[in-house]
């Protein structure tokens, strides 16, 4: 008769699971806020452009 | 544009498809063990996180003297992406091992050479974004932690041989010469691991590639706004 483990057979998924979860989300968000981070440079090496052009 | 490649798109669906089927295939359709019961089966994923999180440090260390010799600031990303992801995996190994030794050994954690040795290799790679974090420009960065990807390696055979070098409590899954397996695994159980030890393997490549590109758009927005 095997031992009654299914408790703890579900707590080792759950944590595996969990952790991969809490892996990719921040995964997820750092992308996102690199992206954004990157598209607020491009603009405003535009507007650095611009105004050097309009200087000379 | 920063667009993200097709092969990439393909493994984020092939992971997406293969990792739940592998946890129905493990929970559903692989046999309880005799003596464990339900909790046995945490091991196909320990293993596989295990696995993936050394086999993930030694790509680190390859990146690192990559790095060394071609100054490709390329392969300090895959570096750190390596050990990033490879930590995941190691803390997932450490925390199913407890769970799974909790009801088998009657104790969360022993001081045992594996769990020992993996503890040490899990700091020492965390200690590795403590070191990235005190130096001030990229390229002092890049060249440190490329010697210390390399150094840090060392503890990935220490750790892998740490229970055929010393008498300990863990079991030996891949036996050799005459030591037996500790698991007396059925096919069934047999197939569930190698499918495990696949899907994780996807699941390695998959996480690694995007944290490589994130280390990329980090470099370009901090280009763009210097």
């Amino acid at each position: 008769m095997p031992a009654n483990t299914l408790n703890d057979m579900i707590l080792g998924y759950a944590v595996i699971l969990g952790i991969l979860l809490i892996y990719v989300i921040t995964l997820i968000i750092r992308t996102h806020k690199a992206k954004a981070q990157r598209k607020n440079a491009l603009s405003q090496d535009r507007v650095n452009a611009i105004n050097v052009l309009e200087d000379t | 544009m920063f667009k993200k490649p097709q092969l990439l798109v393909a493994l984020d669906i092939l992971c997406l498809v293969t990792f739940p089927a592998a946890v129905v295939l493990i929970l559903f359709f692989t046999p309880v063990e005799a003596v464990m019961g339900p909790v046995q089966k945490v091991f196909y994923f320990h293993m596989s996180a295990a696995w993936v999180g050394m086999l993930s440090f030694i790509i680190a260390a390859v990146a690192g003297g990559a790095y060394l010799v071609t100054r490709r600031i390329k392969w300090d990303w895959l570096s750190i992406a390596a050990i990033e992801v490879g930590l995941v995996f190691a803390v997932i190994a450490i925390l199913s091992g407890m769970i799974w030794a909790r009801p088998i050994w009657n104790t969360w954690w022993v001081w045992d050479p594996r769990l020992t040795t993996t503890a040490i290799m899990v700091m020492i790679y965390f200690a590795y974004f403590i070191l990235r974090s005190g130096l001030n420009t990229p390229e002092t960065q890049a060249r440190l932690g490329a010697v210390y990807a390399i150094l840090a390696v060392a503890t990935v055979p220490l750790t892998f041989f740490s229970i055929r070098l010393f008498r300990t409590i863990h079991p030996v899954v891949i036996a050799t010469g005459g030591g037996g397996s500790a698991f007396n695994m059925s096919p069934r159980m047999l197939n569930a691991l190698f499918v495990s030890l696949f899907v994780f393997t996807l699941l390695l490549a998959d996480l690694v590639w995007h944290r490589f590109r994130l280390a990329q758009l980090q470099q370009d927005a901090d280009q763009e706004v210097y």
